[in-house]
């Protein structure tokens, strides 16, 4: 470079002589439209506050108190409460409203303490039952809540709460018809409520029912399409479609979801189906690459590479997938497979003894599903359950089921499910 | 000495060319061009490549006949969901491929079964059908009636068929004058089980064809549970899984017309539920292997070692489950190769939800579930597939599906009851569902069951009759109008059984070989026509024509010249032959 040519870089590079000065001016006028615009929001978040406070307390201010205890607003529920209290007329508002706050703040048997106070009063039992009820599911003592829950329903058949809570409590159980009984009620009370078809969704999906399934993901995205779990809705949704072998409906119901991995391991699955290995390998990719142990695609990945006839490389992933999923059945059914395709006769023999050995389990684990489901309040069933769901290395279900048994007989002891030997006649030596 | 007939049709009329004569006679010289990869739809044919051209005439063309399943008496049997076959064969060695269908039967009110009569429809130079039914003396109500198998059981040229059923089953010996007798327990075919399809082969390799008999489930008056429809109240026909699976049997020839059951000799399980049978050489190793397409139970193949024992290897060679490791309610069945490895492949039509299944044939005694790459599944699950063939039906060198749907029970919840027929076509990757003309039959849906193939018209393409319930049998006039050149081979076995199952025929051509294969069963309760099909795109040229025997010989052929209908006997002499030829006119 020359002498002159680095004279005209620098001279390029320096400010000129307006440049400091205009820029000082340009900071100052930026700092002020902050200040004011800062100011302004103050001033009308508190104007707000100021006319939510006036309209509560033109409306009802107990009504108002518990509004706010439902938006977690506890410091205006405590203004609420002491003014309940000074006036020294409303005590039984009071101590209802004590009881929700407790509630609310996760301290249930004192809540419970203060809500059965009122829980004859003439005018506040229907309050005070809808949340007793409450405080009794998140104690897990579902007969109690739903005791509670049902005498609001007999004093007030609509009461949408009361449905919600109650079918809340059914799920749990199990016991699903009257699950879907109240989350039907529910929904129809409140049309504008998204929650209730996304969980009649997720118990139809659990039981198989994909097509009774799949219509209620899709109300529960008409309701409300935005709704904070958008993804994991649309992904179940997706799921029933790829079941209902509407795999294009599937890909398109995916469409606007990021590529998490499960949303990416279902559209491999749809891409695969529809014969497209060459998304489907794209999608597959893109699971791997987040989760290298995930099932569902080590399972696709390996299928694929079966069908290209790279059968020593199928063997390695089925091998991985089996190694990170023991318990699973496919993974192992595709290992005997792919062993049997490259001559390994007594291997493939092997895995497919195991996997024969987890179908039967899961065969009776899908079974007593079923008569857990038309047995609401049968213990031992949902005690196998769990016992079966442990031994499917699946824990999360065996939680589900244990608390599931212990909400219905807290005591209840695991005994064999099923026909017993009559003990007073064995002549089956 | 070898003789080669042909039979050549161009367009509507007959023409006898002297130069074939001369041309087939050559012997084999010209080494066999290298396989070319040439596309699947050639250029000519984009046209049609995508259109499902069939026109059902059966009515126009003198076929009125309908299955009946005896649902009008309510009592909703798992009975009626069977339904009935059809079978393409020359019955009076006209040259003029007849047809057969079965009738089905009727239920009474105080719970008795009685058959309908079966129809034997006789083909008039291709231009009509007249039935015969009464003439050829086969109008028998004894049996309510499903499948029908042809095969020459007693090795006199004539065909004979087997009726089967709810009961004894029904063999009518072709007496050659176009009349039958029904022989089937003074054959040694005293069976009373439910049987639905059959399939002749030679199965001991002693030359003379054996039977199999797929039998169903244990049902019964006796033995007949409520089921519960979707509405309370309503009772609906009960799923397989409410009875036991049947033994099925296999009967072997005794040379002498008649028959033993050998169904322990040849080690057969006794837990499937048969609905579809294929006959054919699976492995190839020179003898016939069976598979069974059994009704959610696991698929059986049976592996045959020569003699007539037969090991059962569905799951470890990979066509007795789904690509999950399940079994499925399996109906149809046929042999494919359908991408043209010349390797055999096993194509199996089954119920809604579950995919209908092509086990590739991989080469090494292994089969896997390609289904889903081929993108049958796209087909989302909707059907329950029966008959079903895989035939180059659009002519354009490689083999389509089709399959003819229908649901069976009364109220179905996925699919309906009546659904459309399929035709995929292949595209060298995938097979995809070709369009139907609105108003065609493949545009209305039908309680499709039996399904056969064969070129009646003789015009080159393949046409298709397909039996429903209740409804009119369909008579499916390929209108795909693709004037490639075409052959239609005709094997007659000498030392290997007469109507040569087993054999397999190879075409070299300049794109490749294509392999064929004579089978017995195959479809559902149904028997195509034995004739092997090749359509050959204009720019592909034939080279030669290598028929493996059954009985060992391998007869090779200069393919060059050759066109239309083949006839081809087995060499008398054994080992490698080449082959002499001769046309003959109709």
């Amino acid at each position: 470079m020359t002498e002159a040519q680095l004279t005209e870089a620098r001279a390029s590079q320096a400010p000129t002589s307006s440049q400091p000065g205009s820029v000082r001016r340009g900071i100052s006028r930026s700092r002020w439209l902050l200040v004011v615009a800062a100011l302004s929001l103050f001033v009308a978040a508190a104007l707000f506050a100021l006319w939510c406070n006036f309209r509560d307390r033109q409306t009802d201010p107990f009504q108002a108190a518990l509004a706010a205890v439902d938006r977690e607003d506890l410091a205006v529920a405590r203004q609420y409460l002491a003014e309940l209290r000074s006036s020294g007329k409303h005590h039984s508002q009071a101590t209802l409203l004590r009881g929700a706050m407790l509630l609310k703040k996760g301290y249930y048997y004192p809540a419970l303490d203060e809500l059965q106070e009122v829980a004859d009063h003439a005018d506040l039992k229907i309050s005070a039952l809808k949340l007793i009820g409450q405080a009794w599911y998140h104690l897990g003592r579902h007969v109690e809540a739903q005791a509670a829950l049902h005498k609001v329903l007999r004093e007030e058949p609509n009461a949408v709460e009361a449905h919600r809570w109650l079918a809340a409590s059914y799920y749990d159980l199990g016991a699903n018809h009257d699950a879907l009984h109240h989350l039907k009620r529910t929904a129809d009370l409140d049309p504008s409520d998204h929650r209730p078809h996304r969980l009649l969704g997720l118990i139809y999906k659990d039981y198989e029912r994909y097509g009774d399934a799949a219509a209620c993901y899709e109300e529960s995205l008409r309701r409300k399409d935005g709704q904070p779990d958008w993804v994991d809705v649309r992904q179940e949704l997706a799921v029933c479609q790829q079941k209902l072998w509407r795999f294009r409906d599937a890909l398109a119901t995916l469409a606007p979801c990021p590529a998490t991995v499960e949303v990416s391991v279902v559209r491999a699955q749809c891409q695969h189906a529809l014969g497209d290995v060459p998304s489907a390998k794209e999608s597959l990719a893109a699971v791997l690459y987040q989760d290298q142990a995930n099932l569902d695609a080590l399972v696709l990945q390996g299928t694929i590479l079966l069908e290209e006839g790279k059968t020593p490389a199928a063997v390695d992933v089925f091998r991985r997938a089996t190694q990170a999923h023991p318990k699973d059945y496919l993974a192992h059914f595709k290992l005997a497979q792919a062993y049997t395709q490259l001559g390994q006769q007594d291997r493939g023999n092997a895995e497919q003894k195991l996997a024969d050995q987890i179908r039967e389990v899961r065969k009776e684990f899908a079974d007593l599903h079923q008569v857990a489901w038309d047995r609401p309040h049968d213990v031992q069933v949902r005690l196998r359950l769990a016992a079966l769901a442990k031994e499917l290395d699946r824990p999360d279900l065996a939680d589900v089921w244990l608390r599931s048994a212990a909400a219905l007989q807290p005591l209840a002891t695991p005994k064999p499910y099923g026909p017993q030997p009559d003990a007073t006649n064995r002549n089956d030596k | 000495m070898i003789r080669l007939f042909f039979r050549v049709k161009k367009l509507a009329a007959w023409v006898v060319a002297a130069s074939m004569i001369a041309a087939g006679c050559r012997q084999q010289s010209s080494p066999i061009a290298p396989a070319a990869v040439v596309p699947h739809h050639s250029p000519d044919n984009a046209a049609t490549a995508n259109a499902c051209l069939f026109t059902d005439r059966a009515a126009s063309l003198g076929m009125e006949f309908t299955y009946v399943n005896g649902s009008e008496a309510n009592h909703c049997t798992i009975l009626e969901s069977m339904g009935g076959g059809v079978a393409w064969s020359d019955f009076d060695r006209d040259g003029w491929l007849d047809l057969i269908v079965t009738g089905g039967g009727k239920l009474t009110a105080d719970k008795s079964i009685s058959g309908c009569a079966s129809a034997l429809y006789r083909n008039l130079g291709g231009h009509g059908f007249s039935a015969v039914s009464r003439s050829a003396g086969i109008e028998s109500t004894a049996l309510y009636s499903h499948g029908v198998a042809i095969g020459d059981f007693d090795n006199d040229g004539f065909l004979d068929f087997l009726v089967t059923g709810y009961g004894q089953p029904q063999l009518w010996q072709n007496m050659g004058d176009g009349t039958f007798r029904e022989i089937a327990r003074s054959a040694g075919i005293a069976n009373s089980l439910w049987s639905t399809s059959a399939g002749w082969a030679d199965l001991n390799g002693d030359g003379n064809l054996d039977l199999y008999l797929a039998h169903y489930v244990n049902w019964s008056f006796q033995n007949h549970p409520f089921c519960q429809g979707t509405d309370a109240g309503d009772r609906d026909i009960c799923p397989p899984q409410t009875f036991e699976p049947l033994p099925h049997s296999v009967y072997y020839s005794q040379g002498d017309g008649a028959f033993r059951d050998s169904s322990s000799f040849a080690g057969l399980r006794a837990d499937g539920k048969g609905l579809g049978v294929l006959l054919c050489d699976i492995e190839p190793d020179g003898d016939v292997d069976i598979y069974v397409a059994n009704d959610t139970t696991e698929n059986f193949l049976y592996l045959n070692d020569g003699e007539g024992r037969f090991e059962e290897s569905g799951v470890s060679r990979g066509v007795a489950v789904d690509d999950n490791g399940l079994p499925n309610g399996s109906m149809g069945v046929d042999l494919c190769d359908f991408n043209r490895d010349g390797k055999p492949d096993i194509w199996v039509t089954n119920y809604e939800r579950e995919s209908f299944a092509m086990y590739r044939n991989e080469g090494n005694g292994q089969f896997l579930h390609v289904s889903q790459r081929l993108g049958i599944t796209n087909l989302a699950g909707l059907f329950v597939g029966f008959g079903t063939a895989c035939e180059d039906f659009d002519s354009d060198g490689d083999q389509d599906l089709m399959i003819a749907n229908g649901h069976v029970i009364k109220f179905p919840s996925i699919s309906p009851r009546r659904q459309l027929p399929l035709l995929l076509q292949y595209d060298g990757q995938r097979f995809e569902r070709a369009p139907s003309a609105s108003g065609s039959y493949f545009d209305e849906p039908h309680e499709g069951r039996g399904l056969a193939t064969a070129d009646y018209d003789s015009d080159g393409d393949l046409d298709v009759a397909i039996s429903h319930l209740n409804e009119p049998l369909a008579l499916l006039v390929n209108e795909f109008h693709v004037h490639n050149r075409w052959l239609s081979v005709v094997l007659i076995g000498t030392r290997s059984n007469r109507d040569a199952v087993g054999a397999r025929a190879e075409l070299k051509t300049s794109a490749g070989t294509l392999v064929r294969q004579v089978t017995g069963g195959g479809s559902y309760l149904s028997h195509s026509s034995r004739a092997l099909n090749f359509a050959l795109p204009d720019q592909v040229q034939p080279h030669s024509l290598v028929i493996h025997w059954p009985a060992g010989a391998v007869q090779k052929i200069d393919a060059s010249s050759l066109s239309g209908q083949v006839t081809l006997i087995e060499p008398v002499a054994t080992g490698s032959s080449s082959g002499f030829s001769r046309q003959v006119p109709r």
